[in-house]
This record gives structure tokens, C-alpha cells and sequence, in this order.
């Protein structure tokens, strides 16, 4: 069954669509992230115009996020506390992103400025976690306890304007946080992402936050960000397809609530390798794209003009 | 004898719809084109059964496109040097009833424009003519791959003496606007008489009025957008909790 898509112009097959949503919302739901770095690379190789996707995508992650907070709230695992601060930078770093994304657009670039963050972003993350991922499996198998309890980053520890954040328990000032958080509002504006994949290392290694907190903390963040990254995208770019994202929310939410559920039997450290592992199988097919010779020297585009 | 052209039925063509509304399940339509070419025997011409052919194009409504050469900059594939092109025809369909060099001579058609080789498409930008060239075969490429630009020399055909038909194509991607259908009538390779008429395509119902939106009421749009997913998703955490 095909549906024709209002603001995409085009024509897409709706169970495919349904199951793309179900397959990323189930995998957003077992690791805590918005799921956007793998729906809007999936976008875009099914046609979907990369400003349409972005947009289009950060609309759904709302709906996804919001369906996996619930399910922490109830357990208690989300910091509100630390989830404002980072919130506030997000929304400031969604505003910077936008103006970056408009600028470039103009230049005709901003199809090559998405693939690059995400051959940077994705590669830089996935091999990280992939190493440290393994290393915890090896230690795990050799019988080496893991490294309990969170790393000290000392220079987080000793800027000011430090506060109490009783449920990630720390006590830390909020400049590292307001920048974590701007730096991934900036993200999720240019690339249609919720920015989990960076939000959650950051807040292990670099805050030192209760690993207990982290997901539930950083799928509020998303919530806020990506809705601000929606409006934005739609009063300015107006490339939010609403038909699209109802069709892939409709499999996301479904997906998040079965992967949240199979995530908590898993260990954290498979997960951490599984999800490395997906990660750097996008960032390398993206890369291939931008390398590989294409089809024609030329590359054609309508200007869209109503 | 000379004849006066006055003394022949004009041509007379109509379609089966004028407006083509796209609806969310739309998927490509065709529409019925038809008409009657007049009595050739009025045309006073002595001597063996003269030619007649009828020669249908359908120009769609411009599209700006803009073109970049693909250039490797430090091992990847950039865009760069933009050209643009306003008048490019989103669609462009010929049906005639034999091929067109049957039909009459390469000069006409150029002339006219008949044929997307014969396309007139400027560039905004100054360009060499070599460069020229390559930029139009990139936009024919561009449009035939997309099913937009379609050609078919036996599309037209006579069931009945004086009555033709032709059955016009529009694709699922075909772009919102004005289509001027122009159907020239050629007899012994001169053309004779010409007739005009448009078909209009639009979003018609909900997707219209969601385009709208977004497009006029981009701000309500964004923060509707953002509201739907939020309550979908606590929609769905509701309906899935369990003990």
C-alpha cells in the first residue's frame, strides 16, 4: 500500500515505512538513544529528501523519547535536575545548528555538511565505544573485575558554578553540562538526531553520572531538543512531514516500549558493542557514499518553489 | 487548385479530465486525449491519399533546476560551481501517431521546439558551449530517469477516419502546475491547423491543506507537529503498560 507524502513530494510504500520506524524505535528503546542517527541515514537512502529527513526525523524522536521517559520515570531512572541544565544548552545549541544548517543550504552544501558529521560523529563514537565495549567483554571473560564506580574527570570537578545533583550523585558545576548539551542541540539540528550516542558517553566518562540515571536522563533531554529542532526546521526550512513522521512514530513508540524491556535483560557491556557495531556500519557506508565515484559528474536538483 | 484554408472543419481536440488532483493514494494517471481532424477531403488536393498525422505535446509547468559539477576535493565528492536553469519543463510528453521524422522535416521541429532535444533551456549563469551541452544531456538524463519526460511515436492513433486518440501518461512524481497540451494537425508534412488546452495538476483534499499549513502556518504547524508526537508517544506508554 502506497502513501503520497505532502511536503517529501513523493510516494513511499507504508509497511515499509511502519517497519522502518518498529526496527530503530526497538533498538532507541534497548539502548537509550533517540534512534535518529540510524532512521535518518535510512531516509535518505530511501529517497527522502536530507532536509525532509532531518526535520521529519526529529519529529518522531519526540514521540519515541517521550514513550521511553515514561517507561524510566516509573522506575525512577531519569534526573530531572541534570536533565534541565542540559536541556537549556540543547535548545541554545539547536538555535546555533539551525543558523549553521540555513547558511549552508544556500550554499548548496548541506546534503555534504550531514554526511560529514556523520562519518565524523559516528566513527569517532562508535570506535570509542566498540573499544571499550570489548575491553569490559575481555576483562569480563578473563575474570578481571570491572572498573566500578564513575571516572573522576578532575577539570569537570574544578570549574564553579557547581550543583547538587542528588540522583546522579554528583556534585559538579554546570558549565561541562550546558556544553554537553549545546554541542548536541547543535547536532541534532544539522542531523536529525537526538545525540544519545554522544550525550550518554559524555555523561559517563566526562560528568561521571550514576550509570543507573544515564539513559532516562538523556531521553528527557532528547524530548526537549528534538521537539525544538522540529519547529525549528518547520518555520524555517518548512521540511517537516508530518504524514512521514506519524507513519514512522506509529512503529517507533511500538518498537521503544519492546526494546526497552529486552534491554534490561542484556549486559551492559554487549549492548555497548552491538550498538558500536551499528553505528560504524552506517558511518562506513556514508563514508563510502561520499568517496566512491559517482554515476554522473553532475548532480541534479529542482528548486523547490511553490 | 489553391484552397483556402477557411473552407476546412478546424481541428478539434478535448481530454477526458482537465484537473488531476493528487491525493494521498495517488499513483500516476492517464488521461484520454481526442479529437477530430476535419475532412481532409476538403483541402481540395488532387492525387494520391494525402498524409495525416497528428503530433500531441504536452509541456508541464516550469521547474528551476539548479545543476553542480561533482568535483574531488581532498578524496571526496563535492558539489561546486552551481548553474542554474529556470525554465526547465517538469514534464514533457511528445505522442504522435509515427515517428516525427516521418512526419514532417528536422528544421520544423527545431523551430518549434517539438522533442526535448529541441527544448530551449537557459542558463542563468554564462557557461562555455561545450559545458553547455553536458548540462543539457545532466537535465534530460535527470528528468527521463525520473519518468517525467516521455516519447511515444505510436501513442496517437485513428480508430475511426477523422477521430484520433492518444492515451497521456502522468506519472506519481508529476509536479503541481498548468499543462499546455498543444495538438498540431500536419498534412503531406505541412502543418495545417493547431489546438490548444490545459490540464491542471493539484494537491487536492488533506494533503493540500497539510502543505498549506506548513507552508503559511509554519510556526502552529511545528508546534502541532511536536504536540502529535508527544501525546503519541505517551499514548503508546500508556497502552503498553504492564504490572
Amino acid at each position: 500500500m502506497q502513501i503520497y507524502l505532502p511536503i517529501a513530494e513523493l510516494l513511499i510504500n507504508v509497511f515499509l515505512i511502519l517497519g522502518l520506524g518498529a526496527g530503530v524505535g526497538f533498538l532507541s528503546g534497548m539502548f537509550g538513544v533517540g534512534g535518529g542517527f540510524l532512521m535518518t541515514p535510512l531516509l535518505i537512502f530511501s529517497g527522502v529528501p536530507p532536509a525532509v529527513a532531518v526535520g521529519t526525523e526529529a519529529n518522531q524522536i519526540v514521540a519515541s523519547s517521550v514513550s521511553g521517559v515514561l517507561a524510566h520515570w516509573k522506575r525512577g531512572t531519569v534526573d530531572f535536575k541534570m536533565g534541565t541544565v542540559l536541556l537549556i544548552g540543547g535548545v541554545m545549541g539547536s538555535f546555533f545548528g539551525m543558523i549553521l544548517f540555513k547558511f549552508l543550504r544556500t550554499l548548496g552544501q548541506v546534503d555534504l555538511l550531514i554526511s560529514l558529521s556523520y562519518v565524523v560523529f559516528l566513527g569517532v563514537v562508535g570506535s570509542l565505544m566498540l573499544w571499550e565495549s570489548g575491553r569490559a567483554i575481555w576483562r569480563k571473560k578473563q575474570g578481571v573485575e570491572p572498573k566500578r564506580g564513575r571516572r573522576h574527570n578532575d577539570l569537570a570537578h574544578r570549574l564553579p558554578l557547581k550543583m547538587r545533583f542528588r540522583k546522579s550523585k554528583l556534585y559538579i558545576s554546570v558549565i561541562p553540562i550546558v556544553m554537553i548539551g549545546f554541542f548536541v542541540g547543535m547536532l541534532a539540528a544539522i542531523m536529525g538526531v537526538g545525540g544519545g550516542f554522544i550525550m550518554v558517553p559524555a555523561m559517563i566518562y566526562v560528568l561521571g553520572m550514576a550509570t543507573s540515571v544515564v539513559v532516562g536522563t538523556s531521553l528527557f533531554q532528547i524530548i526537549f531538543v528534538t521537539a525544538s529542532v522540529t519547529i525549528l526546521h518547520a518555520t524555517n526550512t518548512q521540511t517537516v512531514d508530518i504524514v512521514l513522521a506519524l507513519l514512522l512514530l506509529t512503529g517507533g513508540v511500538i518498537g521503544a516500549q519492546f526494546g526497552a524491556r529486552m534491554g534490561v535483560r542484556l549486559r551492559g557491556e554487549q549492548l555497548r558493542a552491538l550498538l558500536a557495531l551499528m553505528v560504524l556500519t552506517v558511518c562506513v557506508k556514508l563514508g563510502y557514499d561520499l568517496v566512491a565515484t559517482p554515476d554522473s559528474l553532475y548532480t541534479v536538483s529542482t528548486l523547490v518553489q511553490h | 487548385m489553391l484552397h483556402s484554408a477557411n473552407a476546412r472543419e478546424p481541428l478539434a481536440t478535448d481530454l477526458s479530465e482537465h484537473e488531476i488532483a493528487i491525493t494521498s493514494d495517488f499513483n500516476g494517471t492517464d488521461l484520454l486525449l481526442f479529437g477530430s481532424t476535419g475532412d481532409p477531403a476538403l483541402t481540395g488536393l488532387d492525387g494520391p491519399k494525402p498524409d495525416i498525422d497528428v503530433v500531441v505535446v504536452v509541456h508541464g509547468p516550469e521547474v528551476p533546476m539548479k545543476i553542480w559539477r561533482r568535483e574531488r576535493v581532498a578524496g571526496i565528492w563535492i558539489n561546486s560551481q552551481p548553474v542554474t536553469f529556470e525554465n526547465v519543463p517538469g514534464y514533457y510528453a511528445v505522442a504522435a501517431n509515427r515517428p516525427l521524422a516521418d512526419i514532417t522535416t528536422a528544421p520544423y521541429l527545431r523551430s518549434q521546439n517539438i522533442g526535448a532535444d529541441n527544448l530551449v533551456l537557459i542558463s542563468v549563469e554564462d557557461v562555455p558551449v561545450e559545458e553547455k551541452a553536458e548540462l543539457r544531456k545532466a537535465i534530460l538524463g535527470n528528468r527521463g530517469e525520473a519518468g517525467l519526460y516521455l516519447k511515444d511515436p505510436h501513442a496517437v492513433t485513428f480508430p475511426n477516419g477523422r477521430l484520433f486518440r492518444s492515451d497521456i501518461h502522468f506519472p506519481a512524481n508529476v509536479p503541481v502546475g498548468d499543462y499546455q497540451v498543444i495538438v498540431r494537425l500536419f498534412i503531406n508534412g505541412m502543418e495545417i491547423d493547431r489546438s490548444y488546452t490545459v490540464v491542471t495538476v493539484g494537491k487536492k483534499g488533506l494533503e493540500q491543506q497539510i502543505y498549506t499549513l506548513a507552508q503559511d502556518q509554519s510556526l502552529l504547524y511545528g508546534i502541532g507537529a511536536v504536540l502529535l508526537a508527544m501525546f503519541a508517544g505517551w499514548l503508546a506508554s500508556v497502552v503498553f503498560r504492564q504490572s
